[in-house]
This record gives C-alpha cells, structure tokens and sequence, in this order.
C-alpha cells in the first residue's frame, strides 16, 4: 500500500536539489568598487515633489553650515558682479531669517540619538526599507526609491541644502552669480573635485550629461520640467547650458524667479570618460547604469541584489564630500512595517521606521532609540472641496465645515499623534509660516451651527437645508484605500458633518481611480481627501491653483491668491516675501480652498549602537534629502 | 491525437490573442498611468503631463498602440520597462527562478495530499479521516496570507521572548547574506504554506475518487481474485482515482502562481507575483502586460498538457 512517509525522502531530496540549483540561479548586480545608501521615508498620498526652492543666491564653502559663515560669503561673491550685489543682500536677510526658523523648528522637535562620543571608523549598519528602486540611471530616475539610492552614488550638483540651517551653500560649486537681464547662473566649480577614479569633474561632464539627457531619443522623463519652451514666455525651465572653461558651467534660465539658483541647477554629472562610449539607455549594453563603478558622491556601490537588498561602501576617494565613517550600509528591503519592525526588535536592522501605531512601542525597545523630526518639506493632508458644487460657493458654509473636522482626533487617533494641525498651504515647520496670520478652526460644532444659522441655513428632520430651502444632498467623499489613514479621517469627517445635518457618502477607493474621478468629467465627487509632499519654500505652491483640474481639482479661483503667488517667485528679499506668504495663508485660511487637516512628523528608530545620527529638517540621511550629510557622519559608537 | 493537439494549440493561439487584447485594453484604459507619479510636483503642468506620455509612446490612440505592442510581441519583444529600461523578457527571466523555487518546491511537496486522500478514505468515518476533513474544510476559509503573516510574527515574537528560533524572518539578514542554508530555512514556511494548497485540494478530491473507486465492482473482483492489496492500490485505485487529479493539477498552476504574488509580497523574494505588483501599481506597462501575458502563457500551456495527460492516464479516451 502506498504511504505518505514512502513520498517524503524523494520529495525532500528534490526539494533540496531544486532549491540549490535555483538559488544558485538568483540574479544579483555586483560591481567593483561601490556607491551610496539610502532609505525612503514614509510613502505618502503622493509622491514628494522636487521643487527647487530657497532664498536667492550666492555661493559658499561646502563645510560652511552656520548663517554668519553663509552671509560672509555671500558678502564676497556680491562683489564679483553687480547684478549679484542685489542678490547677495537678499541673500543676507534670507540667511538669517531661514537659518533661525529652521535651527529652531529642529531644536524643538527633534531629539538626536544623543551621543557625544568621539565618531571612530568601521562597522556596517543595516537600514530597513519598504521601498525599493528599479534603476540606478540618474536620468531615468522619477521617484523617491531611486533618487534615495543615487544621491548617495552621484552627487556633484552645483548647490546644495545644508541640512541643519536650510541653505542653500555649495556643493560642487565654490561660487555662483545670477545675471538677472540675461538670467544665467553661472557657477564656477571648486579646485580638486574628482571622480572616484581619480580623474578631475570638469564642466565638460556637466555640458555632456546636459547634451545626452535633452536629446529626445533619450527619453529623461524629466525634460520637460527642466528644460524650456522656448516659445512660450512662461515656461520655466533650461534654455542652455555651456560650458566655457573646465572650471565654469553657464546655465541660460527662460524666467527668472528668486529661485533660479536652484532650478538652473539640475544636472549632476555622470562621468563623460567612462559612459561617452557606452549606451545611455540600454542597461544590458552598459553596465554602468546599475552598477556604477565610477562616482562622485561619498559611497560606493558594492552590491545590489534587486529586490533585496543594495550595499554600500565609503568611497575614499570623495573629494566633494567627506569620506564615511562607517564601513558598510545596506539597505535592506521589508515588504510591510509589522515584518520592519520585528526585524528591528530582533537586531536584524539598525535603522527603521516603523508604522505611526507602533511608534509607542518602539519608543520602549531597549537596543534603538525614537528619533523625530519636522520635515522642512513635510507631506500634509487636506479634504478639498469640489467648486462646481454650487453649496461650496459660500464660504461661511466651508467655515462651517472647518469648525466640525476634529484636528486633534485626526493627530491622535489617525497618526497617534505625530502629526501637527495645519491650517494654510504652508506647513507649520516652514519658516514661511504665519501662526499670527493663519484663522484656524478649533473642534467646535455649535460654533459652526450657529455661523450656519447666522447665514439662513436651517435644519430639518436632521438635514440640512440652504438658505434657498432646497435640502442638501448627499455629498460623496472620495478617499483613497492605499493606507489605512484615508479611512479613518474619512470616519472623523463624516462624524463631524454629521453634527450639521450632512449625511455623506464615502468612497474609497485605489489613488490612480482617485485622481480620474477627481481630474476629469464629470468630477462625480464632493471632497476629495488628499495631500502634497511640501517643498522647502512652499512659494512654488501657486502653480497648483493655476493648474485646474490636473492639480487644482476643486478649481477653487481665487485672484489675490494668484496674484501673490506670482508677486512672490519675483521677490528676490526673503522679508518680502514671508510677507506675502503671510498674506497669502491668511486669505486660504479664511477662504478655504481645502480644509487643511495635517502635517506630518517623521521619525526612525535608530539603534543605540550609533552615533553621530542629529534629527535635521532634512532628516537623518536615509531618504534623498541630505540629512546627516547622506550618512557621512555615521559611526559605531 | 496529433490533430488534437494540433487544434489545441490552435485554439490556445486563439484564446492567447485574445487574452493579450482584453489585458491591453483594460491596463490602458485603467485610471492613471505612468505620469502619476510626478503628481506630486505642483511645478507639474498639463502640457508637461502630455509630454511625459508622449515621451512613454502613450499618445497613439489605444488600438494603433496595440497593434505596435502586437506586431512586436509576436518576435518575442515585448517592449522595455519603464523604469529599469531592462527588456521586458529580461525583467521576467530574472525573477522566474524566485517564483519557480517557491512554486514547484510547494507544488511538489502539495503531492503528499494524493497518499493523504487514499490514506483517510481507506479509513472513512475514522478519527483521522474526521480531523483532516475539518482541517481542510478549515484551511480553506483562512486566508493563507493572514496565516503566514500570523506565524511569522507569532515565530518571531516568541524568538525575540525566548530566544527559540523555529522561523527566521524573510527577507535579507546581514549575518546570513550568502547563506544558502538560512535562504532555504527562510523558504520553509512558504513552501510549507503553498503546498498547504495542494494538500486541501488533492486530499479532498482524491479521497472522494477513492471511495467511488473503491465501491467499483472491478475492486471487488480483484479482491475476490486474491490480488495483494498493495497491488490493488497501485494498479487499480490509484490510477483510476488519478483522472480528475490531472484536471485539478491544469488548474492549480495559475491558482499557485497567483498565490505566489501573495507569498512572494510576504516573504520578501522578488519574483513573478512582486513584479506583477510593482509593474501594475507603477503603471509599468510594457511589464505589467508582458507578466500578465507570461502567466498566461504558463496557464494555457498547463490546460493542454492536462488534455494530453488525460489520454495518458486513461486509455478509454482517445482524441
């Protein structure tokens, strides 16, 4: 008679075989030397935006990180031009007012892993990530998981963000000046900067990259947000780029805004003597593209098991920035936070951060510790309101339904409490923001009954009914179910509707099916709940309003706002332009376009085991922003 | 049966073509698209979205773009990713082994459900044939990701209070990196819970076909006749019992490679079922169709090998 126990030696010597053979069969890009690390922050609704941002002008050494050291240099460079004499005394005033803001907003919202040790060399640390790329081609790169990769491999752009102080200071470049007529940048490139391999970055690798990644048969999917059209006067972006000496790159600007240091600043480098004569696209024509073996930022790519895991090595040869202390980081893929954070409490990872739900947790681990900052460009959310309602046309029923939206359950109970009230388009870590400015909506239903009473809306049966006498309908609110937080404010907010007699429905549904419903006709929705990835000037954000529907799904219009918008990309004096941003928070507030719910926090848990990890508003370095200098100032305590 | 198989294949051409228009269509036609992903940039303008899917040969109208993609796909090119720019048949190659060790090691060891058929229903009504009935009727209505995730969090919780180590956590582990016997350790559980599968459906059916078989009258004969029971197993039970298993076994392999997706998400090993999630929540759709089209393939191709294979086990039919 057949047994199952006459199965199992078979089985389980086919299965050994199999498994050895095929593992054997594993796909894993390895290169010679190595590059750089990183992990992504937590996703958010969307995915975070690039915008150059920051006050006007004027270079400064790389190691420059205090506002006074800033404002010494851009005294000197003002002296080099007279258009940059101008700008350079913006610079002074933007300098110490954003260096204070953001030193303050990181003082007292972060706390460091609280070392004091002497940083040492060697040990490796494993970061966890839900996040994974799937190219390492700096000009195919469209998203946080690559750019978080590639900015620890390649990293010679002209300017950079000092990540304590907000800056914008030098990176590859020791100086820049702006002609404001002509509206070039033009940077000039620091002595002695070099190629891992030894060789000199000259402006001839930034004019190569420039010329391959705008010719059309290239594909950047980011041309058309860097480079011009020339026919049309507003088109922000590129129009050239020369190069007329190995030490200077010239950048011709189609407009010219306060931040044209930065927008002009958008190519970084790849090495034009080992790619020139390899294909820029193909990756199984050019090995370079996942393996890069000659680089220019401060680690190395020593691994990349796709999927997996990608390892990176200190790259001693940085001369652009300084050399890692540690010998190793990896980046380590986990597929959800519950896996991430057993793995974290096990030792598997060094770095982590887990779910908001169980940050309380992680805060009693013994061998990590909770490190929290407020990001300088924070993801923050909001209910916006469909404006072909006819009902959302008076702004004292959107006041209404500002007073019945319980922020504080919304921070508590939706992001357990790592999460502030926001209140206009700029996000309460920014040094734009305006507290005295902004009208803000404290959880209070009768004060909304009664602001709804005052304007002859009246309640029946439990419904509400229009000062007209037609009942309201049924208002649909569209969310999205991608997280579980879309839920669970959509919960809070129709509780709160509800207290005024508006019964709404909620659809939930994926983010893509979101934004049709949102973006095209016949705009079937009412509230749409969503939110943006802030950049570090929210002065940009007035593209948004202008962009009905693609960005602007409500199509809420608003002149004065439109009108500030563009008034403030032309103000070159950071004073100036705080105040209209002040201006501009207080008509949102009071008109509102959205009901503005939150801005996030962010935090990782750090093992105790490191040092020289500082909360920034920047971060710790383990997404692309450039927190702790992308990891450089990491060690093994 | 040559000219089965030839108006099979045909048929399966057919049924392919098809399948590749419909996955075409409802993939395009799915809200978003690759530009999405820059939405969150609010320097984004409509003009430059337009560009973005013109730079991705998006703005042909749909049927011109499929009868591209198809004019292509029938020379084996599916076009290239949009995100790593690695031919899509590449993409593919690279994690097939992943979702094939995970897939054909669980689809193996499922197998012991046939011997676990004929084990219960020549014990009908006993306690054993109870208590595995109730287990596959319960393993059925659990869902095998929720109970993955549960063991490896209840493994790991119990390793980190206790230090006992049953499961390793999936995924990379500095201290194993290169260890092929910690990778095949982190394979258990997944393998285990694929063949899981296996083991409801073949030992449910197998144990109904035995008992049809067993109350035919040739096993009766044979019985009178004097034939050893071993012989009765093999010769008479077992091979007729195994008919509908072919049919079963066509129809399991799409079922493990979609359970794979499931697996491969929770374990952390980057194969066909990941892909086909990152290509679909990306709007990478040279890959998402090229999967979808791959799997395809494999699920028609196992129906006709199971055609073939009932004319094998059973000499009554013939094609």
């Amino acid at each position: 008679m057949l047994k199952p126990k006459n199965f199992v030696p078979l089985i389980g010597a086919m299965l050994l075989l199999l498994s050895t053979l095929l593992a054997a069969c594993g796909e894993a890009a390895t290169a010679t030397p190595v590059a750089s690390s990183a992990q992504t922050v937590q996703a958010s609704v969307t995915a975070p935006a690039s915008i150059p941002t920051a006050a006007f002008n004027s270079g400064s050494p790389a190691a420059t990180t205090s506002a006074a050291a800033t404002t010494q240099v851009a005294t000197t460079v003002a002296a080099t031009t007279s258009a940059a004499t101008t700008a350079a005394g913006a610079t002074t005033a933007a300098t110490t007012t954003t260096a204070v803001a953001a030193t303050t907003a990181a003082t007292t919202t972060t706390a460091a892993a609280g070392d004091t040790g002497t940083p040492k060399k060697g040990g490796s640390v494993t970061i966890g990530s839900t996040l994974e790329a799937k190219t390492l081609h700096l000009y195919n790169c469209v998203d946080v998981y690559c750019s978080a990769y590639n900015t620890r491999i390649f990293n010679a752009t002209f300017t950079k963000r000092d990540p304590k102080t907000l800056q914008v200071v030098g990176n590859a470049a020791t100086s820049w000046t702006v002609d404001k007529d002509a509206k070039t940048v033009t940077y000039k490139l620091k002595d002695g900067i070099k190629w891992s391999d030894g060789q000199a970055i000259t402006s001839d690798d930034y004019l190569w990259t420039y010329q391959q990644a705008i010719k059309k048969e290239n594909k950047w999917p980011r041309y058309s947000q860097n480079i011009a059209d020339p026919t049309k006067p507003d088109s922000n972006g590129a129009l050239d780029l020369t190069a007329p000496d190995p030490k200077t790159v010239v950048v011709k600007m189609n407009t010219l805004t306060f931040d044209i240091v930065e927008r002009a600043d958008f190519i970084n480098p790849l090495p034009r003597h080992i790619w020139e004569s390899k294909d820029w696209l193909d990756p199984t024509k050019n090995s370079e593209i996942d393996a890069p073996t000659v680089v220019n930022g401060p680690w190395l790519l020593k691994k990349w098991d796709k999927g997996k895991s990608i390892t990176f090595v200190p790259n001693t040869a940085s001369t652009i920035w300084p050399v890692p202390y540690l010998d190793s980081v990896t980046v380590a893929i986990v597929e959800n936070t519950s896996i991430g954070f057993q793995k974290l409490k096990s030792g598997e990872l060094d770095v982590f951060t887990p779910s908001n739900q169980d940050e309380a947790e992680a805060e009693t681990l013994p061998n990590s510790t909770i490190v929290k900052w407020n990001p300088a460009n924070a993801s923050w959310g909001h209910i916006s309101f469909n404006f072909r309602r006819a009902y959302f046309k008076d702004v004292k029923f959107r006041t209404a339904l500002n007073y019945v939206v319980d922020r504080k359950a919304v921070i508590d109970k939706v992001y357990y409490g790592l999460a502030v009230p926001m209140w206009a388009d700029v996000a309460p870590a920014s040094d734009k923001y305006d507290d005295t400015a902004v009208m803000k909506y404290p959880y209070d239903p009768d004060k909304a009954k009664q602001i709804l009473k005052d304007a002859g809306y009246t309640v029946k049966d439990g419904k509400l009914y229009s000062p007209d006498g037609t009942a309201l309908p049924k208002l649909k609110y569209a969310f999205i179910t991608d997280t579980p937080e879309g839920a669970k404010l959509a919960a809070i907010a129709q509780q709160g509707f509800k207290e005024l007699g508006i019964d709404i429905d909620l659809v939930g549904t994926d983010f893509q099916t979101l934004l049709k419903t949102i973006q095209t006709e016949p705009f079937d929705y009412d509230f749409a709940a969503l939110g943006w990835s802030a950049g570090i000037n929210p002065e940009g954000f007035g593209d948004v309003w202008r962009s009905i529907p693609s960005l602007n799904f409500g199509a809420w219009v608003n002149d004065d706002v439109n009108k500030l918008y563009t008034s403030t990309l032309q103000e070159f004096d950071n004073a100036k332009r705080k105040q209209i941003m002040s201006q501009i928070q207080s008509i949102e507030s009071r008109d509102g376009p959205y009901i503005y719910v939150n801005s996030n926090l962010a935090f990782a848990a750090v093992s105790k085991k490191l040092g020289g990890v500082t909360a920034t508003p920047l971060g710790i370095g383990t997404d692309s922003r450039g927190g702790d200098d992308f990891l450089t100032t990491w060690y093994i305590k | 049966m040559q000219r089965f198989i030839f108006r099979r294949v045909i048929q399966s051409l057919g049924l392919l073509l098809a399948i590749s228009f419909i996955a075409f269509m409802i993939i395009h036609l799915a809200p978003g698209g690759p530009e999405t992903k820059f939405f969150g940039d609010p320097r984004l303008k409509p003009e430059d979205i337009k560009a973005i899917r013109a730079q991705y040969g998006l703005d042909d109208p749909l049927p011109i773009q499929y009868v591209k993609w198809l004019s292509n796909a029938v020379h084996l090119d599916f076009g290239r990713s949009y995100e790593s720019f690695y031919p899509v048949t590449d993409e593919i190659l690279k994690a097939l082994p992943n979702t094939l060790l995970l897939v054909t090691a669980g689809t193996i060891l499922g197998f012991l459900g046939i011997p676990l058929g004929i084990f219960i229903a020549r014990r009908r009504g006993s306690f054993a044939d109870k208590a595995v009935r109730v287990i596959t009727v319960a393993g059925s209505a659990i869902p095998n990701w929720w109970l993955a995730l549960l063991i490896l969090l209840g493994t790991s919780n119990l390793a980190i209070a206790t230090g006992i180590k049953i499961l390793p956590l999936p995924g990379f582990n500095a201290a194993n990196d290169g260890n092929v016997g910690y990778f095949i350790w982190q394979l258990v559980l997944p393998t285990l819970l694929i063949a899981f599968l296996g083991w409801l459906s073949y030992s449910r059916i197998t144990r109904s076909q035995v008992l049809d078989v067993l109350s035919q009258d040739y096993v009766r004969t044979a019985r009178a006749k004097g034939v050893p029971e071993k012989d009765i197993n093999r010769h008479h039970i077992l091979r007729n019992a195994l008919i509908p298993l072919v049919t079963v076994f066509g129809q399991l392999l799409p079922t493990l490679i979609g359970g794979a997706i499931i697996f491969e998400r929770i374990f952390a090993l980057p194969g066909i079922g990941k892909l086909t999630i990152d290509s679909l929540t990306r709007s990478d759709y040279p890959v998402a169709i090229g999967v979808l089209m791959f799997v395809s393939i494999f699920s028609v191709f196992g129906l006709l090998i199971s055609d073939i294979l009932y004319g094998l086990v059973d000499p009554r039919v013939r094609y």
